[in-house]
C-alpha cells in the first residue's frame, strides 16, 4: 500500500518512534524530563544527547531513570584522550555518565548516544558512547561504556537529563528519546 | 489498524528512514555524494558504509565523510583503536570524518556514523568502524569522536571520498538515514503492518526466554541477500556461565574477530582468526549482558559485523565494556538463519533477543 506521508499518532508497530525531542532555546536549563514513559512495555530506549555547556565553568550532563540520584549506578568505560587509552570501573555512580570529560567552558560540547534495556525484573543495562569536552577542532576524549542501574523493581516512568550546574544544558542543546513500538 | 506492506515512496513522521542507498557499486568510485540535504531540519543523520578496498595493493585508503565537501582543515578527532593486542588512542586534525579504511585490494571495512547536523554549534559525529577484513582476519576495531568546526553553514550534502582514486571499490555500499519530521500528510492512529515498511528499521523477531533456560535460539526464515543489513539487540540473563555467540546459518566454522576491552583499569585487545561464531556477550554467576550488533549479511563478500557490549553485569559492577569487529568467511551462501548459541542453559529466563532489518 502506498501512502505518501504518514503521521502516526500512536505509532507503527515494530519500528523506532520518537517519543520526544527538545532543542534548548532562549535560556539554558538545568534539567529536562522525558515523562509518562512505560519502560516495562517499551522495553528498549535510545537517547541522543547533544549538550552545549550553558555554564561558565565545568559542567556535566547525565541521565537518571525515575530521577534516582542514589549511588545505584555502575560504569565501565574505555577512554581515549590524546594518545592515552585507559579504562576504569565505578560501582557507586549517581547517574548514567554520558562522557568522560565534562564540558569545561561555556559553549563546549558533549555528544552521546545511549541504548537502554529498560524493562524491570533485572538490573537495567545500558551501552553509552560519547565524546567529551569538544570545541573548535579538539575532541578531548571518546568513550564507549557499559553501565547499569541496580534497581530491578520499579518501572521506568521518566528519564531525567540533568546537569550538576545551574544552566549546564545550554542554548543549542538537543535531547531526543526514541522507543521501540510494540 | 492492520496494513500489508507500506511501500516506497513513503515518509513516516518521527522515525529513522533511509534517505539514499547507493546499492552495491557496480563500478569503482572515488567519491559518492548525498546531496539535497537539509541538515538544520533533519537534525540527525546515520551513515552506514561497507567498503570494498580498491585502488592498489598496500595503499592507505581512508574513506572520509565531509559535510558540504569542505576540504579545509576544519576537522578534529579522538580515536581509540586496537590492532591485535595493541590498544592505543590518537587525536588531532583530520581532513574529514573517517568512517572506513582499507589497505589492500578486496579488503572489507564496515562503519557506522551518527551525525548531529544542526548549525549554530560545531557539528559532531560518533563513529565505529572495523577494517582490514579478509578471510577470517579482522585487523582493527575503532571508535572515534569527530568534530567539524563550522558552526554556520547548513549541511546540504555529505561527500564520501576515498583518498586514493577509485578507492570505493566494486561492491562498496553507502546508506544514509535521517530523522524524519513532517508536518503534513495522512494522520493515522495505530498502524500494525503485516508486511514491510519501506526505508525504516523494522523489528522482525522478538523473543524472551520464559519457563526454563535455553541453550540456543534460532531465528529462521531470513533472506539475507534481500535484507542486506540486520541489527541484533541481545539482553542476556545468565542461565549458566557461558560465552554467547552468533552463528550465521548455524555454521560453527570460519569466523574471526578483533576486540578492544576495558576491564576495570585493564585495557586489552585480541585478534582471533579461527573461531566458531561472532561473540556477542557472556557472563558468569547470575549476571547480565547487553549488546548491539550491526551485520552486513548479503552474500558475495565475507559477512562483517560490528558490536558494542556491556558484558557480565551484576548490580553496579560491569565486568567489561567492549568493541568488537567480526567476520564470517563465507561469501556464497545466503543467510537464512541466525543462531544465538552458548553453553548448556546459557540463555536464562528473561533473556531477550530482537532482530531488526533495515528495509532497503
Amino acid at each position: 500500500m502506498r501512502f505518501g506521508e504518514i503521521r502516526p499518532q500512536i505509532g507503527i508497530t515494530d519500528t523506532w518512534e520518537l517519543v520526544e525531542e527538545t532543542t534548548v532555546t532562549g535560556s539554558a536549563i538545568t534539567t529536562f524530563t522525558f515523562s509518562n514513559l512505560t519502560g516495562d512495555t517499551d522495553e528498549v530506549y535510545r537517547m541522543v544527547v547533544f549538550g552545549v555547556n550553558g555554564y561558565s565553568g565545568t559542567a556535566w550532563i547525565a541521565i537518571r531513570p525515575n530521577n534516582d540520584s542514589g549511588s545505584n549506578y555502575g560504569d565501565q568505560y574505555l577512554r581515549g584522550a590524546g594518545a592515552s587509552i585507559t579504562s576504569a570501573r565505578a560501582t557507586s555512580e549517581t547517574r548514567f555518565v554520558m562522557a568522560n570529560s565534562s564540558a569545561t567552558a561555556l559553549g563546549n560540547i558533549i555528544n552521546a548516544e545511549m541504548i537502554l534495556y529498560a524493562k524491570s525484573g533485572y538490573v537495567r543495562t545500558a551501552i553509552i558512547s560519547g565524546l567529551g569536552n569538544t570545541t573548535g577542532t579538539t575532541v578531548s576524549d571518546v568513550s564507549p561504556r557499559g553501565q547499569s542501574w541496580n534497581n530491578t523493581g520499579d518501572e521506568i516512568t521518566s528519564l531525567v537529563v540533568t546537569s550538576n550546574q545551574t544552566g549546564g544544558i545550554g542554548v543549542g542543546s538537543y535531547l531526543a528519546l526514541y522507543r521501540k513500538v510494540v | 489498524m492492520e496494513y500489508g506492506n507500506i511501500d516506497s515512496p513513503v515518509i513516516i513522521d518521527n522515525t529513522w528512514q533511509v534517505v539514499e542507498d547507493s546499492g552495491e557499486l557496480s563500478s569503482a568510485l572515488t567519491t559518492y555524494t548525498f546531496s539535497n540535504l537539509t541538515g538544520d531540519t533533519d537534525v540527525e543523520y546515520k551513515l552506514i558504509a561497507r567498503i570494498v578496498g580498491n585502488g592498489g595493493a598496500t595503499a592507505n585508503n581512508h574513506i572520509y565523510v565531509r559535510p558540504n565537501n569542505d576540504v579545509t582543515a576544519t576537522y578534529g578527532r579522538q580515536d581509540i583503536q586496537c590492532v591485535a593486542t595493541s590498544a592505543s588512542a590518537v587525536s588531532g586534525a583530520q581532513p574529514g570524518w573517517r568512517i572506513c579504511y582499507t589497505y589492500n585490494n578486496g579488503e572489507l571495512s564496515l562503519g557506522e556514523m551518527n551525525i548531529y547536523a544542526v548549525s549554530g554549534n560545531e557539528r559532531t559525529a560518533l563513529t565505529y568502524h572495523v577494517q582490514g577484513i579478509t578471510g577470517t582476519t579482522v585487523n582493527k576495531i575503532a571508535q572515534s569522536g569527530y568534530v567539524w568546526n563550522n558552526t554556520a553553514d547548513e549541511i546540504t550534502s555529505l561527500n564520501v571520498s576515498a583518498d586514493i582514486a577509485s578507492g570505493l571499490g566494486i561492491g562498496s555500499r553507502l546508506i544514509l538515514l535521517k530523522r524524519t519530521k513532517i508536518t503534513s500528510g495522512i494522520k493515522a492512529g495505530s498502524i500494525e503492518p503485516q508486511g514491510n515498511i519501506s526505508g525504516v528499521w523494522q523489528k522482525i523477531h522478538d523473543y524472551t526466554v520464559s519457563g526454563s533456560s535455553d541453550s540456543s535460539h534460532t531465528i529462521s526464515g531470513l533472506t539475507g541477500d534481500t535484507d542486506v543489513i540486520y541489527k541484533l539487540i541481545f539482553r542476556g540473563v545468565n542461565g549458566s556461565t557461558s560465552d554467547i555467540s552468533i552463528r550465521l546459518n548455524n555454521d560453527a566454522t570460519t569466523y574471526g574477530f578483533q576486540v578492544l576491552a576495558g576491564n576495570n583499569t585493564t585495557v586489552s585487545g585480541a585478534r582471533i582468526t579461527s573461531t566458531t561464531g561472532m561473540y556477542m556477550g557472556g557472563y558468569t554467576n547470575t549476571n547480565k549482558s547487553l549488546s548491539e550488533t550491526l551485520m552486513y549479511v548479503k552474500s558475495g563478500y565475507e559477512r562483517v559485523a560490528l558490536s558494542k557490549l556491556n558484558y557480565d553485569t551484576t548490580g553496579t559492577t560491569i565486568q567489561d565494556a567492549q568493541l568488537r569487529g567480526a567476520v564470517y568467511d563465507n561469501t556464497a551462501d545466503e543467510i537464512t538463519s541466525i543462531a544465538i548459541v552458548g553453553g548448556a542453559s546459557c540463555l536464562g529466563i528473561g533473556t531477550h533477543i530482537e532482530l531488526w532489518r533495515l528495509n532497503l
